[in-house]
């Protein structure tokens, strides 16, 4: 109203008065509308990163489940099919018979019971070994990979190497125990579809990041690819992988090498509360 | 009628900080509190007998309580160090120049003061919501209290620039015309914009909104 009169009389003043505060207005009306608008627009992206994030962890804990039950399945095949078979062997030769048979037959069962019990045993040894590796129980992250870096080249249809640049401290057992399940997992996809001539493994540390890389020379994936994968149904292997260094709060990066020839993968992740000295970890 | 109605909306958010947030850790709702009873009491001062004599006295004075109400609510609620110490030395050039000049404070309203309160306040507001942008986008909800109070501000400051610029230009009649208007409406919606923002404080202090929305998938015995 006020406005209105102000508009309605010819006074300059009051023009200015009048054109100054209704722009004003709009521009402050305008500004929060803007905002509003911005506001709602990073909402609805944070929500649609979010629900990203909630697929992306569902697939994780999805892979994670099913790799444990085919780990399971695989345990409980071993004994059913190996161990069960032994034992059962085992306790024919020392069945209620035993007594009644002569002295050289009783020592001939005895032995071959012994002999049974004794592949038994080591059946279970390495059960328990494809668990957990003793190796790596007991003297770490670096003879661990080595072990199994010369258990590959021992076979003779791969050159295996390895070197560990930095590695004066152990980590915390569990944090080593996925870094190698990490790697056994790598090198299992590339025995299985790289066609790889040679694989060679380096481990560095730079500030409180430690990272492992592996070199090969056969076909490999790239960042895309396993970006790719990830999304997909398929590559259990690398879902696991990527659930595993979760926890780690690690990076994985696949990449083709600046040659074009080799293929890196590299593993980095956090040393910042994994540093523990080695007589604690024991 | 709307003189009434003014009068009911300055005493409204008053009421709902008593009702709804005399508990309140905020600071910066408490500055509001107190620049809604200083605006309150300066309209009594003003309409009294001895108020309408000595109007721009009373106005010069009113500015300054604003502005120093204003900065510090802009202090507290901006936490950023660079910003709250330009606040102090904005505000020391300000109260230099004040002083330098209030020679005429009870002849003339001082249009360069006020002008230069206006532009402050208005850059605080802009400054606030830029951060808020920036940083934390819950922050810029508008349905964040602290949002509605900036918003209710920045209309304020937006409505009356103009009004404090040629406010020396203006004869004692029309002063009374604009001033009374433009302030009267402006008034009610800043002051209501504030009761909603103590209203929607208390209703957010009742229902809060859960800020984990993910579920936790470990069993009892792994927490």
């Amino acid at each position: 109203m006020v406005l209105l009169q102000a508009l309605s009389s010819d006074n300059n003043i009051s023009m200015v008065l009048f054109f100054g505060t209704i722009g004003m207005l709009a521009l402050t009306i305008g500004l929060i509308v803007f905002i509003s608008f911005h506001q709602r627009k990073v909402i609805r992206y944070q929500q649609q990163l979010q629900r990203m994030e909630q697929d992306q962890q569902k697939t994780l804990l999805n892979a994670s489940i099913r790799l444990q039950e085919e780990e399971r399945q695989r345990i409980a095949a071993d004994l059913h099919d190996d161990a069960g078979p032994l034992l059962a062997t085992a306790r024919l030769y020392l069945n209620e018979n035993f007594v009644n048979l002569d002295k050289q037959t009783q020592l001939q069962s005895i032995y071959n019971a012994k002999q049974i019990i004794d592949d038994t045993i080591q059946l279970i040894r390495n059960i328990s070994h494809s668990l957990m590796p003793p190796t790596l129980k007991n003297f770490g992250l670096e003879s661990a990979v080595n072990d199994l870096f010369q258990k590959i080249s021992g076979s003779g249809s791969m050159n295996a190497s390895s070197r560990f640049h930095d590695y004066r401290e152990r980590l915390k057992a569990e944090n080593e125990l996925i870094i190698f399940r990490v790697i056994q997992e790598l090198i299992n996809n590339i025995l299985k579809h790289s066609n790889a001539s040679f694989i060679h493994l380096t481990q560095n540390t730079s500030g409180q990041r430690f990272f492992i890389r592996l070199h090969h020379d056969g076909r490999g994936l790239t960042q895309t690819d396993f970006e790719k994968l990830g999304k997909s149904n398929v590559g259990l292997g690398l879902k696991n992988i990527q659930s595993r260094l979760k926890v780690l709060q690690g990076k994985i990066f696949f990449e083709k090498d600046m040659s074009q020839t080799y293929y890196k993968v590299t593993i980095e992740m956090s040393r910042e509360d994994d540093l523990k000295p080695v007589n604690e970890s024991n | 009628m709307v003189q009434f109605f003014s009068l009911i909306s300055s005493l409204l958010p008053i009421v709902f900080f008593v009702l709804f947030c005399s508990k309140t850790r905020i600071k910066g709702f408490w500055v509001i509190f107190v620049y809604s009873i200083a605006s309150l009491l300066s309209d009594f001062i003003i309409s009294s007998a001895w108020g309408s004599n000595h109007r721009v006295f009373l106005w010069n004075i009113y500015t300054i309580i604003e502005y120093s109400i204003l900065c510090l609510f802009f202090y507290l609620t901006i936490k950023l160090r660079f910003i709250r110490t330009l606040i102090i030395l904005i505000s020391t050039i300000y109260f230099i120049l004040f002083l330098i000049l209030s020679k005429n404070i009870h002849v003339q309203f001082n249009s360069i003061l006020s002008f230069f309160s206006q532009v402050i306040i208005l850059g605080l507001c802009l400054v606030y919501l830029f951060i808020s942008i920036k940083q934390i986008p819950e922050s810029i909800e508008i349905v964040n209290p602290l949002f509605l109070i900036v918003i209710a501000l920045l209309l304020y400051v937006a409505c009356t620039l103009f009004l404090f610029i040629i406010a020396n230009k203006l004869s004692a009649k029309e002063m009374d015309q604009y001033w009374g208007g433009i302030t009267v409406y402006n008034n009610i919606v800043t002051n209501l914009l504030f009761s909603a923002a103590f209203l929607l404080y208390r209703f957010k202090r009742k229902n809060p909104i859960p800020e984990n929305h993910t579920v936790d998938f470990t069993s009892p015995n792994d927490r």
